[in-house]
């Protein structure tokens, strides 16, 4: 039976403070839907009913439900993540024509690291050329930019203090370093057990 | 020997309650918290702290602030040792350790000083004039003696210990500078609710007001200044900066801010901070300069700024000398001889070059007993270490008057705004007549100047003119101005400066820029040389490129030049100020990205069992891939020369994870491939994949990969590594742009699948041995088939493609299961021998083959080259099929691919080396091709490469040779097909 | 630091886009076989002081095309559409 190793499974833990909690994000799928503009809305709607997930075509939306989510990534894209052996995503994908939309699993492309506490938002700050004012990107949005020029992310905010962060999985290790490095003044708790 | 024999028995910002101990040239010293090391110094009677770059003269503190050309010391030590550190600037804590730089043995004695008697050499230019023979070998015999004499302080050679930050920052309205315009503007702003960033360049928040003995509202300006600040404080919505520079201007309202806020120890946790600020207005109350004025020896040390004199007076509680003597050219100087008396000191008199004084400032003077002396001037300083006197001469120039004791001038020649972040958003500065000055001139909608930087020097005006301006600030970012009250700063009289750009010559050096120490004769000398336009005489003279880029000195050195070709200042006009406005440390723009950090390092799933393999690993972009496993202490050559031989005898295994994988569906999906590549994939069938190759719009080459077909309208596309992004980029645009019509989505799917290539003529039987749920039989699984299995419980895509000539499949799991499938394939391999390999054996391995990469398409080379054009079919549209058809990429005599065989088979060939008939590498000889790639067959055995030769065809079997002049190199070369190994491909097919 | 409005992701840093070209130009048709034609799409353009429509993709972020106005002197960008000219990108009809 081989299992899943996750990029940063293997790093080793961090507890010098609360200022900043960092978890990875495991066994969550990733599907990817994409449509085009004239079935955009019909599509979100199959989406909608069949994820149980309300998710308006507005840019930038961000669903969270549990551990369930429902992303806007782009025009008539949506990211739907859920467990990785939930079968509705595939069944979904079977009930879509090609000539409305199309399904990939993308579940192992990211890594998705989940950041917790008052210094979230400046160690992420640091890093994206984005205002992360909680007045101006708020719970329930996404933004597509990069960190550090370098790596392209996806940023959900959560709460005003609770993010997740996604990565390519590939910079994943990278990523985490970046992390720990910038929040060594707030104080850092990483525990690789998840 | 008394305590700080310069501190004023009372008053000043200082902290008079606790001491702090510091270190200057090896000797302890004592000083207060809120001292500088400057104020510090010169409290204890340490005029002398420094030397002149050029001429090693005398210099002490001449200023209070970031302009301050000539207190530089040396702060810190070890690693941390920062030369050229002004001391005005330098906050004073517990431990610091100083030294002054550029004096040998010491700033009091220096033998560096005999500079000065050859000065009349040193003269403006004169590096281009002297050292000139005997040509450049004598340069370089005088280079290296001017450079033991020359610079100015010595950094530390040792990596930066100190950690550095970067942040991005976004705000409503900047405030640039925190004197009083300044802090009424951010008032203003942030009561109407705008996000306001307040940064100032000294350490602690007010400006001038820090210097003055000005009343607002009543109060002492400090308290006032002290109670505003708390007010900011305390909105959320409000950040407050100190000890920072916006160091520059940039489009879009982008700003650059460097935080200094590790200056006041020497370990401190973060010694800097850089943040590139976004905003959308910005107020600019950056104040303004006060000059010097030039006449003979005004460098000597002593000879200060006025407002210097009384800010050490004030917030520091220092006296600068024991006799003050006030030359100027305007009134407000005459603030300095009132402060001065006003706390006991001597003022000897208050030299003006006026002859019209205003007569309330005759009767303060009169009430103090000041001497007072109208139209006149200092021509002169007697005193090398020290001032002992000053020689007065009327303002004309026409009588010389008396000489005045003194051991201490307080200067001032009028006042110039700061301009320098104007004049990087475009702003052309406009001389203003009446200021004897530049002023801001038409500004971008997004920057308005408030206070002193404008022109306006009383203090009400600054105070109204802020709240105003941040009001207009605020509204044009979108808030609603809310009425500030202003409060009331009094009664100030205004400048009424007189300009005075040069005294009548003395018998010294008269200097204008005292950090480069150039004089007013090396601007006469540049004038006369024909460097008459500003920009020439800054680089001709060095005026103005010192660290304190000329604060103050450029007004002083454009006034003279007007002089010399008689014409008013507005026609000579200024040079451009670029950022950064003052010098910013390197280690703040790299911040933490460094060392690890630096850029990012993408690793595969499988990363863990190279590393535990010993894999020496390669850089392949971000990526690091396994370039070669060594087994017992092998060199390179020896690993991929086994790995490459056992792979063509038995089985190997080589992650192919970084190669661009892009999943392209939409039921137009089979049309865009046919037009984006340029042979036929409209009948691909299903479970089947394809070689293409993709052409650029001017018909040369883009990339080559396999696209496999998955279903009607599902389709993987591999590309090279280096490729994945711009074939992304490239499809995206004509989905986008050029074809917006066609129902087709493409995303990369690089990431989810880690992919593992197996190769050689076992291949085959170890992955039967480990994939289930797929028929990997010849009959049910033939060359190009892509099909799904299983491996263990994980899903699994297999696709029989082949790069290395041999029977082979590329194997792509997800991602997390990678490492568990590769290990997997390689217990199944065991008994069949299998050897994991790396990039030099991929390599090797498609060299013998003769299969192109990117080495051989490398944006010069057609279809043709490489003997593709039969791919193409020319009855249908695809990208360049017109422009490839051009004489010049159809021309047979292009060179063509090529195998190439070293005649000495130990003899290895270098890439990139050029291919000519004969062995003489001299100029002028026929170049007839190059070669792009190289290896050691171990099935040829021999050195072999592939290259680009014209008539390669027809010249098969003959000799030649590849040209390397870099390394001197030659070697004889056979000219062969460029397939090695198996041209019939049956291994492949089998 | 030019920032672009990108209509889908806000106003961004251009570091974030990836420069496209000149956007005026007119690609020929599939069915023109000229190659002068295609020569000038490919090779000629002008370079106008001031006022120029050209593609941007924000490839750090939404990886749209967009056609943005710039002032080529001043950095000033005048305006920022889609370049497929509808409300989404790719395969819009």
């Amino acid at each position: 039976m081989i299992k899943a190793k996750t990029a940063l499974g293997a790093m080793a833990s961090v507890q010098t403070g609360d200022g900043l909690q960092l978890r990875e994000k495991r066994n969550r799928g990733l599907w990817q839907i994409d449509a085009w503009a004239s079935s955009d809305e019909s599509v979100r709607d199959k989406l909608v009913t069949s994820s149980g997930m309300r998710i308006t075509g507005e840019r930038g939306a961000a669903v969270a439900h549990g551990e369930e989510r429902l992303l806007w990534a782009g025009p008539a894209r949506y990211w739907w993540i859920t467990a990785r052996s939930n079968v509705t995503p595939a069944e979904f994908a079977a009930g879509l024509q090609s000539k409305e939309g199309c399904v990939i699993d993308m579940g192992h492309s990211r890594s998705v690291i989940s950041l917790k506490g008052s210094a979230a938002q400046a160690v992420l700050q640091s890093g994206i050329a984005v205002d992360l004012e909680a007045s101006v990107f708020k719970p329930g949005q996404i933004i597509a930019s990069g960190l550090t020029h370098h790596t392209p992310i996806n940023l959900h905010r959560l709460d005003d203090e609770h993010f997740e962060l996604y990565v390519y999985r590939s910079y994943a290790q990278h990523t985490l370093e970046w992390l720990l490095e910038v929040a060594k003044p707030y104080g850092v708790d990483w525990d690789a057990r998840g | 020997m008394i305590e700080q024999p310069y501190r004023l028995p009372t008053g000043g910002l200082i902290d008079r309650s606790q001491s702090v101990d510091f270190v200057y040239n090896e000797t302890y010293y004592k000083g207060h918290p809120g001292d500088t090391l400057a104020s510090a110094l010169m409290a204890n009677g340490e005029h002398v702290i420094a030397r002149s770059f050029k001429y090693h003269r005398p210099r002490g503190v001449f200023s209070a602030g970031p302009e301050e050309p000539s207190a530089l010391l040396t702060v810190g030590y070890g690693p941390r040792r920062e030369p050229n550190t002004q001391a005005t600037v330098q906050p004073l804590y517990q431990g610091l350790v100083s030294s002054s730089q550029n004096c040998w043995p010491s700033p009091r004695f220096d033998l560096g000083a005999v500079n000065s008697l050859i000065s009349p050499f040193l003269s403006a230019g004169f590096y281009y004039k002297t050292f000139m023979w005997p040509g450049l070998k004598g340069w370089m015999q005088y280079e290296k003696i001017i450079r033991k004499a020359a610079g100015m302080g010595e950094a530390s050679r040792a990596p930066d210990p100190d950690r550095y930050e970067k942040s991005q920052g976004f705000c409503d309205v900047l405030v640039v500078g925190a004197g009083p315009a300044g802090l009424m503007a951010a008032s203003a702003a942030a009561l109407s609710g705008a996000r306001v960033w307040l940064v100032d360049e000294q350490l602690r928040m007010g400006g001038q007001l820090n210097r003055e003995t000005y009343l607002i509202d009543g109060m002492p300006a400090t308290e006032w200044v002290a109670n505003k600040v708390q007010a900011l404080e305390q909105n959320p919505r409000v950040k407050l900066l100190t000890n920072a520079t916006v160091f520059g201007a940039y489009d879009s309202q982008t700003l650059g801010i460097v935080e200094r806020c590790g200056a006041d120890a020497f370990q401190p946790d973060t010694r800097q901070r850089l943040w590139l600020l976004r905003t959308a207005q910005v107020v600019l109350a950056t104040g303004s300069i006060e000059r010097p004025l030039v006449f003979s020896n005004n460098d000597r040390p002593g000879v200060m700024q006025a407002n210097a004199v009384r800010a050490y007076n004030n917030q520091y509680g220092v006296r600068c000398g024991h006799k003050t003597l006030v030359f100027t050219n305007n009134n407000s100087a005459y603030r300095t001889a009132i402060d001065l008396a006003n706390s006991g000191q001597t003022v000897t008199a208050v030299v003006d070059s006026r002859k019209q004084v205003e007569p309330t400032l005759l009767a303060q003077l009169a009430e103090l007993g000041i001497r007072h002396i109208g139209g006149s001037a200092v021509q002169d300083v007697r005193g090398k270490l020290s001032i002992k006197e000053a020689q007065l001469i009327s303002s004309d120039g026409s009588q010389l008057g008396e000489s005045i004791e003194c051991d201490c001038i307080a200067l001032s020649g009028g006042w110039s705004p700061n301009v320098q972040l104007h004049s990087m958003v475009g702003s052309k500065p406009l001389f203003s007549e009446e200021h004897s000055a530049f002023v801001p001139g038409e500004m971008p909608a997004e920057y308005h100047s408030a206070g002193a930087c404008t022109g306006s020097f009383a203090l009400q005006d600054c105070l109204s003119q802020g709240a105003a301006i941040g009001t207009e600030a605020a509204v044009s970012a979108g808030f609603s101005g809310m009425e500030q009250t202003v409060p009331s700063g009094g009664e100030d009289t205004l400048p009424a400066t007189e300009a005075l750009w040069q005294v009548a010559k003395g018998k010294g050096k008269q200097f204008v820029d005292l950090q480069h120490d150039v004089a007013a004769s090396d601007i006469e000398l540049a004038h006369l040389e024909g460097y008459q336009s500003v920009e020439h005489l800054k680089r001709y003279t060095t005026l103005g490129m010192a660290g304190d880029q000329g604060r103050s000195s450029n007004v002083n050195a454009l006034a003279l030049m007007a002089q010399l070709r008689e014409e008013p200042i507005a026609a000579v006009g200024t040079t451009t100020f670029r950022p950064p406005l003052s010098p910013v440390a390197l280690g703040v723009f790299g911040g933490l990205d460094r060392g690890q950090h630096y850029r990012p390092y993408r690793r595969s799933a499988m990363q863990a069992w190279h590393d535990a393999r010993g894999a020496v690993l390669q850089e392949v972009g971000l990526w690091r891939r396994a370039q070669y496993y060594p087994v017992g202490g092998e060199s390179i050559d020896e690993a991929y020369q086994r790995e490459t031989a056992q792979v063509r005898a038995k089985v190997g295994i080589v992650d192919v994870s970084s190669l661009g994988k892009i999943q392209i569906n939409g039921p137009d999906s089979p049309e865009f491939l046919n037009r984006l590549y340029v042979n036929n994939w409209l009948k691909l069938p299903i479970g089947k994949a394809r070689y293409g190759v993709m052409l650029r719009e001017d018909g040369i080459a883009l990339d080559d990969g396999t696209t496999s077909r998955w279903g009607e309208h599902d389709f993987l596309m591999t590309t090279t590594t280096a490729n994945a992004g711009p074939v992304m980029t490239h499809m995206e645009h004509l989905l986008q742009v050029v074809w917006p019509e066609l129902r087709v989505r493409v995303s990369s799917v690089t990431e989810h699948w880690a992919g593992m290539a197996v190769a050689g003529p076992l291949s085959r039987e170890t992955l039967q041995g480990c994939v289930t749920d797929l028929d990997l039989s010849n009959e049910a699984f033939p060359f190009m088939a892509v099909g799904e299995g299983k491996i263990d419980n994980v899903p699994v895509r297999v696709l029989r493609i082949s790069f290395s000539g041999e029977m082979a499949y590329e194997v792509y799991a997800p991602a997390d299961y990678g490492q568990g499938v590769w290990e997997a394939i390689v217990r199944a391999g065991e008994i069949h021998d299998i050897v994991p390999y790396g990039t030099e054996t991929l390599g090797a391995l498609r060299i013998e083959k003769g299969h192109v990469t990117g080495a051989e398409l490398d944006g010069r080379v057609t279809l043709g080259d490489v003997g593709m054009l039969g791919m193409a079919n020319p009855k249908k549209d695809f990208i360049g099929r017109v422009l490839m058809n051009r004489e010049g990429i159809l021309d047979p005599k292009r060179p063509q691919l090529t195998g190439l065989k070293s005649v000495n088979p130990e003899e290895p060939l270098q890439a990139g080396a050029i291919l000519v008939n004969t062995p003489e590498m001299a100029a002028g000889v026929d170049k007839l091709g190059h070669v792009s790639s190289i290896t050691y067959s171990p099935e040829v055995g021999g050195n072999i490469g592939l290259g680009f030769l014209r008539d390669a065809a027809e010249r098969r079997g003959e000799r030649i040779f590849a040209a390397y002049p870099l390394r001197d190199k030659i070697v004889e070369v056979e000219i062969c097909d460029p397939c090695f190994v198996d041209a019939s491909g049956g291994r492949m097919r089998d | 630091m030019i920032r672009i409005d990108c209509p889908q992701c806000g106003v961004r840093d251009y570091t974030e886009f990836t420069y496209g070209g000149d956007a005026t130009l007119q690609r020929p048709t599939s069915d023109c076989d000229d190659q002068i034609i295609w020569h000038d799409y490919v090779y000629q353009r002008e370079n106008p002081r001031g006022l120029l429509r050209e593609l941007w993709q924000h490839s750090q972020g939404c990886r749209c095309w967009l056609e943005v106005e710039r002032n080529t002197v001043t950095h000033d960008i005048q305006s920022v559409q889609l370049a497929s000219g509808g409300s989404v990108s790719g395969g819009t009809r």
